[in-house]
């Protein structure tokens, strides 16, 4: 039982981390949209939102 | 007699319906990118009367729906039905918080006369003409799966609180955060193309 509870436990901050990192993301791809990336913007926008 | 549960079943046919909606928004995502190799200059116009500060708020506010859908998952695997309730009412609000910022946004470019066939866009490019009908028919489409989505939520919490879900049977809350999910998903692709490649 105490096995199992480790293991939601652990869902539960994978699920957190998860979301912490896709906000870090997004404000990474807002952050590199307002560079001049020319042509590769478009590129790095859609590598970003695909990650 | 014991009810029947095929819950592999189930689960390859949210999977197979998935797949018909990324294919659905797949087709529209090629028109998209057919027109603004054409229209390149157009769509770089067009795209900067886009509010980016509405379409980050919404990004997060879906991020963190996709959050609360998977605790609710989590909660009802444990047996918590009350917290499995609050995170799914947490997760409407949050999908009824987005919708509500579409509105705000969708009026302001009424308010602005920037809507499909008015005289305003109609005196700009041909290109412009496009970005904002593609615009309108991928967010718009989009919207209407989160009110849909919005719905089958609140069916679910009414499921979880008359214990239909439940600890050992919650496939139907786990095929609705796989729609939840896909839904953000979508959005992830929207916000980029639509409001910050300019």
């Amino acid at each position: 039982m105490e096995q199992r509870d480790d293991f939601q436990r652990a869902t539960v901050r994978t699920y957190v981390y998860v979301w912490l990192g896709l906000l870090m993301l997004t404000g990474l791809t807002v952050s590199a949209a307002g560079m001049d990336l020319g042509q590769l913007g478009v590129l790095v926008a859609l590598l970003i939102a695909g990650v | 007699m014991e009810e029947h549960k095929d819950t592999i079943g189930s689960k390859i046919g949210m999977w197979i319906f998935l797949l018909s909606e990324v294919i659905l928004f797949g087709g529209l995502f090629v028109l998209y990118s057919a027109y603004r190799y054409k229209f390149r200059g157009d769509f770089h116009l067009a795209a900067m009367d886009l509010n980016k500060i509405f379409g980050t708020l919404n990004t997060l506010i879906l991020l963190t729906s996709s959050l609360t859908m998977a605790m609710s998952i989590a909660s009802i695997r444990k047996g918590l039905r009350l917290s499995s309730f609050a995170y799914l009412s947490a997760t409407v609000l949050l999908g009824l918080l987005f919708l509500g910022n579409k509105f705000v946004e969708w009026s302001a470019k009424l308010g602005h006369g920037i809507y499909p066939n008015s005289p305003d866009l109609l005196g700009r490019n041909s290109g412009e003409v496009l970005f904002f009908g593609l615009y309108y028919a991928m967010t718009g489409l989009h919207g209407l799966h989160v009110l849909v989505g919005v719905g089958i939520l609140s069916v679910m919490g009414y499921f979880v609180v008359n214990g239909r879900i439940k600890k050992t049977d919650f496939i139907l809350l786990e095929n609705s955060g796989l729609y939840w999910h896909l839904v953000d998903i979508i959005w992830i692709f929207l916000f980029p193309l639509f409001y910050l490649i300019t």
